[in-house]
């Protein structure tokens, strides 16, 4: 128990910490989200006008009371460019991340774990080296460099699948994975390679251990020696590595989504950013850090499944 | 070998599972193809329609709705027609709403909402008649009500006194003798003022203008989804049967990505979309590509108040240096018109022809202009560039090179959009600048940048006598007068050198060759009620 309100006391301490930075970054940063958003022929009637219904004449400290108080109310505040609910942008862009990143991981651990699995035992092999040079180059090449490559192949060339705007899961189930598995694919297999690099590592090292000799001598066969106690032993730091990913991921691609024309929270950020979208900045800062917290506190609790050696204390 | 066989089954183990995986994975694509390759069929021209297209296989649900699917770049500022100022929400939303009058491809005032004006001699007075057969999108009828409620709004006259927009606040009194005619009186004469009354006309007493706008334009408003698109529909109770929409419906997505667009284009989920130059000679075969200059400056602008650019002669100098012929090629794969002051020859009426001499790419005489400024051993200088424009940044680098034949050494700075927004355009904290300046379709909205009371007068350019003149221009009510006025101001730029004015940029368009009826016009507006499909 100690555990856990030691966690969520760590957690708000982070998130005020960084909310305030945040808000002491963008008071540094030049530019005006009035200005902004209506551009070089805006009015200066309009721009007195829109200051004032965006809440932009109020003293700064003010406004960070006003959004930290509003915070403990649930409230993460109105974004100041789209004039829609910060929470509700979010949700939005988290339907779209977070089915990206579904598919992104099942893609990452269906092609990174055989992978790494089956290089661990035929590192000998002619065409292992070739396998090993395909992760390292996956690795090597940029996810939007990728994109790009896929778009160019499936749906220039071929006209397969589409490479642009997300469909809900809810309009049309297919449709929306379609719209996903370009994307998916182009970020999965960077992630993959790391993963096919981390498994094989971490394989190889637990074959060398006395521990397999022994399950060997006692008649076990390779298949139960290997999925009962090398594989398992070879998951801790495999778990680690996907936590990062998964958390990675879930934060939005900007790059993708801008190249798959996908209105993730990744779009969200570039488009807050840039349009100096204070409360919305803050609300995604939050759900970032929310993010990696979960994810870390997930990783915690499936260590200690893999390995039951392992306590939470 | 009992091991070695088992690792083998187990490896298979694995390959099964990757293959099926995959398997699982070209299902989805062959299943995708044999669906939408319906979708073609059934879609109006859809020759070249591709397999890949999710958004017409919903509208195709219902018969053969004609729907055409473009591009904006940035997201809306706002539904809004008057919380609005940019031109790339006036580009879409000018099919949605529209004003009193309208305007044509080439920029000349047309009957919009009132059929007829006529303007007292004095030029105080206006009297618009409007027509009686406007239906509002939501229903309503049009009538002068709707109009005064209007200019109330936008001059503050009995709505609480805030205007809306200061264009607008020398309105003095609005009248409406009867259901169809409106009277409008000005406090001073204003030149312009006919051509602001392109303004949109809103119902009276709508307040949700914001989320579900409503106009009386040849499309009505359907949705937007934020970073994703805004979709408009065919407007069936259109009054106007010349300018009745062919196409049902226009989805317009919101990417920012260029080369997504050019991808989306090539494979079919787009139908047309502005370009680039260099992305037209790629798309050029498959696509009918339209070229027009869109009426924009972009310019090159020296902060006419930091030293050395305070001295006219090394603005001179400098206009001499640039070689805009270089630009136009280098920059804008040679889709651009030059230009010799702050005007583009797409406005012919008010153009000055007579400029294109006046500095000429000539380094001698560069180098001569900045010796008897004393800057003959050249000086160090930074261009700012807004960083998310590209042609901009291109051009930086090109002006760079040839400033060097003056020994003047150019370093680029790339700023963010907001940045300069604030930095330069707003505070002039600044020493050279390039940025496109949009066009308009009135003279003194283009050339009124220059006066030394203009708020953003971001060149700092400082001239009584061109002052002067802008004031005689807008309260000179003869138009031939007037652009007289106007093509003295441009001559007074010019000899000044308070900037140096490179090109104006072609607005490039990639359509699908089944869709015809693209029309340019010289402001930002994507007319989609000319569009049609070929049969």
């Amino acid at each position: 128990m100690g555990y856990y309100c030691r966690k969520i006391g760590g957690l708000l301490v982070t998130l005020l910490l960084v909310s305030l930075i945040t808000f002491g970054v963008f008071q540094i940063l030049p530019g005006n989200p009035a200005y902004i958003i209506l551009g070089v022929d805006a009015d200066p009637l309009q721009i007195e006008a829109l200051e004032k219904s965006l809440g932009l004449d109020l003293p700064l400290y003010q406004r960070y009371w006003n959004w930290v108080v509003g915070l403990f109310q649930g409230d993460l505040g109105t974004s100041l460019r789209y004039q829609q609910p910060v929470s509700q942008l979010i949700a939005d862009g988290l339907k779209v991340t977070g089915s990206l990143a579904l598919v992104s991981i099942i893609l990452t651990v269906a092609i990174g774990l055989p992978a790494g699995i089956w290089l661990a035992g035929h590192s000998e092999k002619k065409y292992a080296v070739g396998l090993s040079m395909i992760s390292q180059l996956s690795l090597s090449i940029p996810a939007f460099c990728m994109g790009i490559f896929l778009i160019n192949i499936f749906s220039v060339q071929l006209k397969w699948l589409p490479s642009m705007s997300y469909v809900s899961w809810s309009e049309d189930p297919l449709g929306s994975i379609r719209s996903l598995i370009l994307p998916a694919f182009s970020m999965s297999l960077g992630s993959a390679a790391v993963l096919i690099r981390y498994v094989k590592v971490s394989v190889t090292n637990q074959k060398k251990q006395d521990y397999v000799r022994t399950a060997y001598s006692k008649g076990l066969t390779s298949r139960r020696v290997m999925y009962g106690h090398v594989v398992r032993n070879s998951l801790i730091p495999v778990i680690t590595i996907l936590g990062m990913t998964v958390a990675d991921i879930l934060g939005g691609s900007i790059i993708t989504e801008n190249i798959f024309s996908l209105p993730g929270i990744g779009r969200l950020i570039s488009v807050s950013i840039n349009s100096r979208d204070l409360p919305l900045i803050q609300g995604l800062v939050l759900y970032l850090a929310v993010i990696v917290v979960i994810c870390n506190f997930v990783v915690d609790i499936v260590y200690s499944v893999v390995d039951p050696r392992i306590r939470l204390k | 070998m009992r091991r070695n066989s088992k690792k083998n089954g187990a490896v298979k183990r694995i390959l099964c599972l990757v293959l099926a995986l995959a398997m699982v994975v070209l299902a989805g694509c062959s299943n995708g193809t044999s669906s939408t390759g319906g979708d073609g069929t059934a879609t109006e021209g859809g020759s070249s329609q591709s397999a890949a297209q999710n958004s017409t296989a919903e509208a195709n649900g219902t018969g053969d709705l004609k729907v055409v699917r473009t591009r904006t770049g940035a997201e809306p500022d706002s539904l809004d027609p008057f919380q609005s100022a940019a031109s790339d929400t006036e580009a879409i939303m000018h099919n949605v709403f529209e004003g009193l009058v309208l305007y044509d491809e080439t920029g000349a005032i047309i009957p919009g909402l009132a059929e007829s004006w006529e303007i007292s001699e004095d030029g105080l007075t206006y009297t618009f008649h409007l027509r009686d057969d406007v239906n509002f999108h939501n229903g309503q009828h049009m009538t002068a009500d709707d109009v005064i409620y209007t200019y109330q709004q936008l001059s503050g006259l009995e709505s609480g006194g805030e205007a809306i927009s200061s264009k607008f606040t020398d309105i003095t009194n609005l009248e409406a003798p009867d259901e169809y005619t409106v009277v409008i009186t000005l406090g001073a004469v204003n030149a312009s003022f006919l051509q602001l009354t392109k303004v949109a006309v809103v119902p009276k007493d709508y307040t949700d203008q914001a989320t579900a706008p409503i106009g009386t334009g040849p499309f009505k408003f359907v949705e937007y989804t934020p970073g994703q698109r805004i979709v408009l529909e065919k407007n069936e109770d259109y009054y106007e049967e010349s300018r009745m929409p062919q196409i049902d419906r226009a989805e317009i997505y919101i990417m920012t990505d260029e080369s997504a667009v050019v991808q989306a284009l090539q494979s079919g989920e787009l139908d047309f979309a502005g370009v680039s130059g260099d992305n037209a000679m790629i798309l050029e075969g498959q696509f009918d590509i339209y070229s027009n200059p869109q009426n924009m400056v972009q310019i090159f602008a020296l902060n006419n108040e930091v030293e050395p650019f305070d001295d006219v002669r090394v603005r001179q100098a400098i206009s001499c240096a640039v070689n805009k012929q270089e630009i136009i090629d280098g920059a804008f794969d040679g889709y651009a018109t030059e230009l010799y002051s702050n005007f583009s020859p797409v406005m012919g009426f008010y153009y000055n022809d007579e400029l294109t001499d006046v500095y000429t790419y000539d380094v001698a005489r560069a180098q001569e202009l900045l010796n008897e400024a004393g800057y003959g051993d050249g000086f160090d200088m930074t261009i700012t560039v807004p960083a998310n424009y590209q042609a901009h940044i291109d051009t930086a680098q090109i002006i760079a090179e040839q400033l060097k034949a003056v020994n003047i050494n150019a370093e680029i700075e790339l700023i963010e959009w907001g940045a300069w927004l604030e930095d330069v355009y707003g505070n002039a904290q600044y020493q050279t600048t390039i940025v496109g300046l949009t066009g308009k379709l009135d003279p003194n909205d283009v050339l009124v940048r220059y006066t030394s009371d203009y708020s953003r007068n971001f060149f700092r350019y400082n001239n009584p006598e061109y002052d002067e003149l802008i004031e005689k221009a807008m309260t000179e009510t003869d138009e031939n007068v007037r652009a007289q006025y106007y093509k003295e101001c441009q001559r007074i730029l010019t000899e000044d050198a308070a900037a140096v004015w490179t090109c104006d940029p072609n607005i490039i368009v990639a359509c699908r060759p089944d869709l015809k009826g693209y029309t340019a016009y010289p402001v930002t507006f994507t007319d989609l009620s000319k569009l049609y499909y070929e049969e």
